[in-house]
């Protein structure tokens, strides 16, 4: 790992830099539940699309946003603004591009902000791209997966090796020179070289950004049953590990650089929307399932698309619940956050976010996580080192109330 | 009180059968309390008893029932424990009792406890109503009951009443009976005071309160009273009955059960089974009283975090206020640090104490295996009582080593024999009895060591017999058996609390069955952690737990930020509740690993 290119000063990764140079940044997040089909290893808030009510729910966040900017548009700036899902390419493009504008229109976006948004391959054409792109949308994220045709297959994607390659050959075409893929590894059955084809197909994209997401198997999903009846036998952790490290070795060879555990991006491209979450950073959710999190308090709406549609008619909020930390659990939670970014945390933020001494509060475990070659304290900042990367929710974990 | 007026009983039964359910139907039908007063099992008032649907301690009721001629009769009613950890409570009760209402379920029939409670009620020459209970339930047979009755316990059927306690059916025959069938104290009430304490418990705004059965003479509020065993006297202040309610009385004669207060401050100042007489004109001759209840199993308790130590060290000593039947003394592990190694009935009174130390006193707890206790005979022939394994090495010079024996009596249907005989024999049992109580069912006696049978032989029991057979013992003896000290090592070294004692023939079997399940409950840490089990200096059993190398969320953001963080927090919860052992975070578990390894 090349840890000089962590700690590059010109980079605006550094949380510090982008709070005191632009006061009041706001991400803005917008979920889109819809999807053409539900992937086995799924367990995000996603419904299978219904044409009947997609019309009323993009109706709905309009109304939400409305709300939300009365109160928090005026003294905020939108750096970033991400459509998620999901899939939000499941929604006629008139419809991303009435969001989009209906976001501008609301709220006051700063003149370099990232706009992304997420689209499956399969889901989408040039000419639809191509309007995408002119009604402002910067960065598009692509959810790869696997280049495999068999992990295709495992992983239940409702798209073909074929038309990944296809989709984002035609972003390009359509002038998205901000590229994000995602994709995933130990999948059931995955060998080292079969992982390292994936990185090197995707490589051939000449990506700005790279997330290669661990599969995990979540209660609920598809997945979990196979696995609970024996149909679906994960990789053990040693391969996982070798994968994992593997992943760094290829992507950080090819210039990509490793900034957060799952996140590689050539530099400067890293995904400003999601720094701001692990730097728990303020951010307005909209849409069913979506969160937000300001000034301390977050809430979480409905996650049901009717649901969420009815409450936003009813009275203009669908918040499903709230909660505002006590300050112990804050730093928690900060912590978890950030020490997933390896630049780390800035003690001396932290010691302004928190108003208290970081030694005081954590020096005794970060002395033992020293000893024990977990974490490092370099200017000023706490950071996982090499061995605690691979560890980090068990280093986290010594930071929870 | 006319004597011939008064009735005084227990409910004894297996546990389950419905004890305290009729015993709320009883005092529910005599106005001892009203409908809207009731819930069920009114008598079981401890949370404990309440959540697990069980009586732990007896309740002793004064009650008013006027018959269909219009006689009134007072019942003095004991609403006893099932459990055979409890069976103190009951044979306590029955000394203060001239009869006893039997309840059997009329869907099992009779059971172990039902033969040792019959045993106790004859051995106390009581009268003996049969009950036959929920007889509402679809696969009532209460004809074969009365045949296992009349075969089994030789009891005469023709008297068993027939009862749905939940649905309140065949409750007022069985008030009939009571007044028919169970004979009126007989007391001389001219004679000195005598009084059986038979029960005693501390209140916190009260003091100790006593129960008592007067046999002969009476006792007024004023008296000087002498307790004959403590020889200690106090001045009663308080004299009464519950009715659950307390209610005074200002005197209590012959052949009367109630409460007694005296400016009794600690329960030590009480036996149970002990004669209070008058000081002034004292009695002659104590009764005989009866064996105090001894601790068998023991189990060492530890505060998680030193800084609960003294905390421990109180909500024990108010616990103990409260049950006589366990004790504690302080103890130091190398492992563990403070803590104090407490002695209990049997595995269900150490899991309730335990629990309300946990519950009523936050002291997060952790537990030791349990054991039972040991005799080590010296070569110079001193004898030493082991109550935990981890002593046996400063005991010089053994001789032999000795462990308790019981006889454990099991009632199963017929076809499980074969399963009885293979898990006993596992167990080291030696069948001492066996008889078809009727050509379906039969009962089997074994002497057993109680170490072989305190942890999970019960579970066992009812699994391998799809939940039929039924388990009681009594203590016999002890008895000279090949034992060691099995020792467990984490990363080479000897962590005392989980050092067990076995029996040399099985001793590789449990060594490498222990170190398997501790390796299943350790969780991984960041390290490997190497688990050995050893006979003296000799390794016989290892495994090892492989370091956590890889542990790392793929993906945490937007909304997912709560879920990740409760989910650590509760991890962080589970952990803190660990152990740390040397290097090692032990969870609760893992003490307690011994618990089910299977003894083959
Ligand atoms: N159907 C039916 N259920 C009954 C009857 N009597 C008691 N039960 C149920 O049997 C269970 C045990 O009843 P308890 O009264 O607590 O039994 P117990 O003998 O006091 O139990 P221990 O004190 O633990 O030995 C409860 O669920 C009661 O509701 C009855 O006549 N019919
Ligand atoms: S495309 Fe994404 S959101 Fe939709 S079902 Fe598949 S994994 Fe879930
Ligand atoms: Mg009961």
């Amino acid at each position: 790992m090349n840890q000089k290119m962590l700690t590059d000063p010109n980079e605006n990764v550094s949380g510090g830099n982008v709070n005191t140079l632009r006061p009041q940044p706001l991400g803005l997040y917008i979920h889109i539940p819809y999807c053409i089909h539900k992937c086995g290893y799924c367990d995000f808030n996603s419904h299978l699309i219904d044409q009947g009510e997609m019309g009323a729910y993009v109706d709905a966040l309009l109304v939400e946003m409305d709300h939300y900017a009365q109160s928090h548009s005026s003294d905020r700036e939108v750096q970033t603004l991400f459509l998620g899902g999901g899939t939000p390419t499941t929604l006629p493009i008139p419809q991303l591009v009435r969001i989009l504008e209906s976001a501008e229109k609301n709220f006051c976006f700063a003149s370099n902000s990232e706009i992304t948004f997420e689209a499956n391959p399969a889901t989408i054409g040039q000419n639809q791209l191509k309007s995408l792109r002119q009604a402002g949308y910067n960065r598009i994220s692509v959810g790869v997966q696997s280049f495999n045709k068999t992990e295709l297959t495992l992983l239940d994607r409702a798209h073909g090796v074929e038309e990944i390659h296809c989709t984002i050959d035609r972003a390009r075409g359509a002038g998205f020179d901000n590229l994000s893929l995602d994709l995933i590894f130990a999948i059931p059955g995955q060998t080292l070289e079969r992982w390292e084809d994936n990185l090197r197909l995707a490589l051939d994209k000449n990506p700005q950004h790279l997330s290669t997401y661990n599969l995990t198997i979540e209660p609920e999903t598809a997945f979990w049953k196979l696995q609970s009846r024996g149909k679906l036998t994960m990789p053990n952790e040693e391969h996982q590990l070798a994968l994992y490290r593997r992943t760094l070795e290829v992507l950080e060879s090819a210039g990509l650089r490793h900034y957060e555990i799952s996140n590689f991006a050539r530099p400067g491209r890293e995904c400003r929307h999601n720094i701001t979450y692990w730097q728990n950073g303020n951010s307005l959710g909209f849409g069913a399932g979506a969160s937000s999190f300001l000034d301390g308090t977050r809430h979480k709406n409905i996650n049901l698309p009717a649901r969420y549609i009815k409450e936003i008619n009813k009275q203009r909020t669908a918040v499903e619940s709230q909660e505002s930390l006590k300050p112990r659990r804050a730093m928690g939670e900060s912590l978890m956050l950030g020490l997933r970014l390896l630049e780390g945390i800035s003690i001396q933020q932290f010691e302004e976010r928190f108003q208290t001494s970081f030694d005081q509060a954590f020096g005794d475990i970060v002395s033992s996580l020293q000893k024990k070659d977990l974490v490092t304290i370099e200017q000023n900042r706490l950071r996982l080192s090499e061995k605690g990367l691979f560890l980090a929710d068990s280093v986290i974990l010594e930071f929870i109330a | 009180m006319n004597q011939r007026r008064i009735r005084n009983f227990s409910i004894i039964a297996h546990i389950d059968h419905g004890k305290s359910t009729l015993a709320d139907k009883l005092i529910l039908a005599t106005g001892g309390l009203q409908k809207r007063e009731m819930k069920d099992q009114v008598l079981d008032s401890m949370d404990l008893e309440r959540e697990r649907g069980i009586t732990i301690k007896a309740q002793t009721v004064r009650l008013q029932y006027q018959n269909d001629k219009g006689e009134k009769y007072t019942f003095n009613m004991i609403d006893t424990p099932g459990h055979v950890d409890f069976t103190y409570e009951v044979s306590r009760s029955l000394a203060a009792c001239e009869g006893v209402l039997l309840v059997v379920d009329a869907t099992q029939g009779i059971q172990a406890q039902t033969i040792a409670n019959v045993n106790l009620a004859a051995k106390n020459n009581l009268a003996i109503i049969p009950v036959i209970n929920k007889i509402d339930l679809p696969s009532a047979n209460a004809d074969s009951v009365k045949e296992q009755l009349e075969d089994i316990l030789q009891i005469e059927s023709d008297n068993a009443v027939l009862t749905s306690a939940k649905e309140g059916i065949g409750i007022h025959e069985v008030m009939e009976a009571v007044v028919k069938h169970i004979p009126h104290p007989i007391g001389d009430t001219e004679k000195p005071f005598k009084g059986l304490l038979f029960d005693s418990w501390y209140d916190s705004y009260r003091g100790v309160v006593v129960l008592i059965r007067v046999v002969e003479g009476s006792v007024q509020v004023g008296t000087r009273i002498h307790f004959m065993a403590n020889s200690t006297e106090f001045v009663v202040e308080e004299l009464g009955a519950f009715t659950p309610a307390p209610v005074r009385i200002q005197s209590l004669q012959a052949g009367e059960v109630g409460y007694l207060i005296a400016g009794i401050k600690q329960l030590d100042q009480t036996k149970i089974g002990d004669t209070i007489t008058d000081a002034s004109r004292p009695t002659e001759i104590p009764l005989p009283g009866y064996k105090e209840a001894k601790p068998m199993v023991f189990s060492g308790m530890y505060p998680i975090t030193g800084d609960q130590y003294e905390l421990l060290r109180d909500a024990l000593k108010k616990l103990k206020l409260n049950d006589a039947s366990f004790t504690y003394e302080p103890e130091t592990s190398q492992a563990l640090g403070f803590g104090f190694r407490c002695g209990f009935l049997g595995l269900l009174h150490m899991e309730i104490i335990r629990e309300r130390l946990e519950r009523e006193y936050s002291v997060d707890l952790l537990t030791t295996a349990p054991t039972v206790i040991y005799q080590i005979h010296s070569v110079d022939e001193s004898t030493v009582l082991l109550d935990n394994p981890s002593k046996l090495k400063e005991i010089r010079n053994i001789d032999h080593m000795e462990e308790p024996y019981v006889l454990g009596t099991i009632i199963v249907p017929e076809e499980f024999i074969g399963t009885i005989m293979v898990l006993a024999r596992e167990r080291r049992g030696v069948q001492t009895k066996m008889e078809y109580l009727n050509p379906k069912t039969v009962l089997l006696q074994y002497e057993l060591p109680f170490g072989e049978i305190v942890l999970d032989f019960y579970d066992q029991l009812k699994s391998s017999t799809k939940g039929y057979a039924s388990f009681d013992y009594e203590f016999l003896d002890f008895r000279t058996s090949n034992l060691a000290k099995l020792d467990i090592l984490l990363n080479g070294e000897l962590v005392d609390a989980l050092s067990v004692i076995v029996h040399k023939d099985k001793a590789y079997y449990q060594g490498r069955e222990l170190a398997k399940k501790l390796k299943e409950k350790i969780p991984r840490q960041m390290f490997e952690v190497v688990i050995q089990a050893a006979i003296g200096s000799k390794v016989i059993a290892r495994e090892s737990i492989k370091a956590l190398r890889k542990n790392v969320l793929a993906k945490c953001y937007g909304g997912d930020i709560t879920r990740k963080r409760k989910l650590l927090e509760k991890q962080k919860a589970g952990k803190k509740k660990m152990k740390l052992v040397g290097k090692v975070e032990i969870p609760q578990e893992a003490f307690l690993a011994v618990l089910r390894t299977d003894g083959k």
